[in-house]
C-alpha cells in the first residue's frame, strides 16, 4: 500500500495492491457471514436460558428478522403496468422506511443531547476562575456573537462601527477562529503526526508491543 | 491524481522522519534516559484505580470509536495494558464495551496478560470485555446506561473519539466518576478538556505507552519526535523569511501554490 502510494504509475505495484485489496474484501465477506451466524447463535442462547437481560437480546432477534426480511431480498412492484425490481435498500421499500423512521431518528435523538450537555459543559468551562479562564470565556463571547446577525447589530446600535469601521464582531470572531485557534490547531496536529509515525514505526519494528498485551 | 512532486516530498521527508526516529530510539540506552515533563493525566491513572477500589466499583475503559487499523486505538490498548495490571493488582474488575469485534478480542487478550503479569489470572473476566454495536449511537446509548446503572468509579476515554465525545464525558461527570482521557481527534480535546478530569491531549496519547513503560528505546522515540519538531520549525522560519523577500524555492519544492 506504501509502496503504491509513493510509485503510483507503476502497474506491477498498482496490480499487486489490487490482489491484496481484493483478498481482503473477499475474507471481510466470510467474517461477516461468521460473525453474523456466531451473533444469532450467541443471542438466541441469552433468550433460551434466560439470561440477565434476556428480553433485550429477543428484541435484537426480532428487529435483525424484520429488518433482514424486508432489507436483503429484491422486491418487485408494479405500478401502472410497469414491473420494476428494487433492491432491499431502495427507496420505495419497507427496508427503507425502517432505516429512514426507525433508525434516523434514534440516532438523531441521541446526537440531540450533545446540544443540552454543550450547554451544561460551557456553563462549567466559562467561569472565570483565572486569566486563563477570562481568555477563554472573553474568546467564546466574542465568537459567539460575531457568529449571530445579533452581535454585530448591537455593535452597529452603539456606534461602534463609525469608531472601528469594518472590525466588527463577526470580523473579530473570523478572526479568532482563523489566527490563533487555527495556529494552536496546526501545532497539535502536527505533534498528533509526527506521534503517529513514531508509534506505527515502534509497532512495526515491535519495540512497541504492550497494544498486544506484552512489555 | 496529485503531482508526483508531492509524493517526492512526502517521500523525503517520510525517509528523513523515520531516520531521526529510529536513530534516537536505538541510541537511548537505560543509563542515559531522556528527561520526560510529567503528563499529569497518566499519573492520575493510578489515583483513579485506587479510588474505585476504595469505592468498591469498577473501572470503565472506552478505546475509541475507531478499529483496530487505527493508531489511536493502538495507543489506547497500550494504556489499557498499564491500566488492568493496576486494576488487577487492586483486585478491581474493568469493564470495556467495544465498537469493534477485533478491538474486543485484542483487548480481551490484553487484559489477561496484563491479570498474568499481576500473578492474578484468577480474577481476569473475559465477560467484562464485550462487543456492544459499531454503530455510533447505539454504542452510545448502551454505555450511558451502563455508567447510570454500574456507576463506575473511574472512566477512561482514550483513542479516536467523534460526536458522542461530549455526551460520554457528561454522562460520566453527572455520575461522579474521576475521568482520564486522550485522543488526537483535534476537534474532540476541548470537550474531554472541559468535561473530563485529566486530559492527554493529541500526541501525549502516542507518548503514553513509552512513558508508562519507561522502556529506554520508547523514551528515545519521543526524544526524536522533538528533535523533528525543531527541524520542522526551523523550515517554517526559513519559508516565512524566504517568502517575505521573495525567494519561493521552498514553497515550490513543498508543492504549494
Amino acid at each position: 500500500m506504501l509502496v503504491d502510494y509513493f510509485f503510483p504509475r507503476t502497474p506491477v505495484i498498482h496490480g499487486t495492491r489490487e490482489i491484496f485489496l481484493n483478498w481482503g474484501r473477499i475474507a471481510v465477506t466470510f467474517a461477516m457471514i461468521l460473525g453474523l451466524i456466531n451473533l444469532l447463535f450467541s443471542n438466541f442462547k441469552k433468550v433460551m436460558l434466560q439470561s440477565r437481560g434476556w428480553i433485550y437480546n429477543l428484541i435484537l432477534l426480532v428487529s435483525f428478522a424484520v429488518t433482514f426480511y424486508f432489507s436483503v431480498p429484491y422486491h418487485t412492484i408494479v405500478k401502472d403496468g410497469a414491473v420494476t425490481t428494487l433492491k432491499g435498500t431502495d427507496a420505495g421499500t419497507v427496508g427503507f422506511q425502517i432505516f429512514m423512521n426507525v433508525y434516523t431518528p434514534l440516532s438523531a435523538t441521541m446526537f440531540a443531547l450533545v446540544a443540552f450537555f454543550i450547554a451544561s459543559v460551557a456553563f462549567r468551562a466559562f467561569r472565570a476562575k483565572n486569566i486563563e479562564a477570562l481568555l477563554l470565556l472573553l474568546s467564546a463571547a466574542v465568537v459567539m456573537l460575531g457568529s449571530v446577525p445579533l452581535g454585530d447589530a448591537w455593535f452597529a446600535a452603539l456606534h461602534l462601527d463609525s469608531v472601528f469601521g469594518t472590525h466588527n464582531l463577526s470580523w473579530l470572531s473570523n478572526f479568532v477562529q482563523s489566527v490563533p485557534m487555527s495556529a494552536a490547531q496546526r501545532a497539535i496536529n502536527l505533534g498528533v503526526a509526527i506521534g503517529m509515525v513514531s508509534m506505527s514505526i515502534k509497532i512495526l519494528g515491535g519495540i512497541d508491543r504492550s497494544y498486544f498485551g506484552g512489555e | 491524481m496529485p503531482p508526483v512532486l508531492d509524493h517526492a516530498t512526502v517521500f523525503v521527508a517520510m525517509i528523513v522522519l523515520c531516520a531521526i526516529i529510529l536513530y534516537y530510539t536505538f541510541k537511548t540506552t537505560a543509563g542515559k534516559l531522556p528527561k520526560l515533563r510529567t503528563i499529569a493525566g497518566l499519573s492520575a491513572i493510578d489515583e483513579a484505580i485506587g479510588r474505585a477500589t476504595e469505592l468498591g466499583k469498577p473501572a470503565l475503559f472506552i478505546s475509541g470509536l475507531s478499529d483496530i487499523d487505527n493508531i489511536q486505538t493502538l495507543a489506547a490498548l497500550s494504556i489499557l495494558s498499564y491500566v488492568a495490571q493496576k486494576a488487577a493488582e487492586y483486585d478491581t474488575p474493568i469493564i470495556m464495551p467495544n465498537v469493534y469485534s477485533v478491538t474486543m478480542v485484542t483487548a480481551q487478550e490484553v487484559v489477561r496478560e496484563a491479570h498474568l503479569r499481576a500473578g492474578r489470572p484468577d480474577t481476569y473476566r473475559p465477560d467484562n470485555i464485550y462487543y456492544v454495536s459499531d454503530e455510533q449511537f447505539a454504542f452510545v446509548a448502551h454505555t450511558s446506561g451502563l455508567m447510570e446503572r454500574e456507576r463506575p468509579a473511574a472512566n477512561f476515554y482514550m483513542g479516536s473519539f467523534f460526536g458522542e465525545s461530549l455526551i460520554l464525558a457528561e454522562t460520566g461527570n453527572a455520575t461522579g466518576a474521576i475521568q482520564i482521557a486522550g485522543t488526537a481527534e483535534t476537534a474532540q480535546i476541548p470537550f474531554f478538556v472541559v468535561a473530563c478530569d485529566y486530559c492527554l491531549i493529541g500526541e501525549e496519547l502516542y507518548a503514553a505507552s513509552a512513558v508508562l513503560s519507561q522502556d529506554p528505546r520508547q523514551l528515545g522515540s519521543i526524544k526524536a519526535q522533538d528533535v523533528v519538531k525543531l527541524l520542522i520549525f526551523a523550515v517554517m522560519i526559513i519559508g516565512c523569511v524566504s517568502e517575505t523577500f521573495g525567494a519561493h524555492f521552498l514553497m515550490n519544492w513543498l508543492g504549494g501554490s
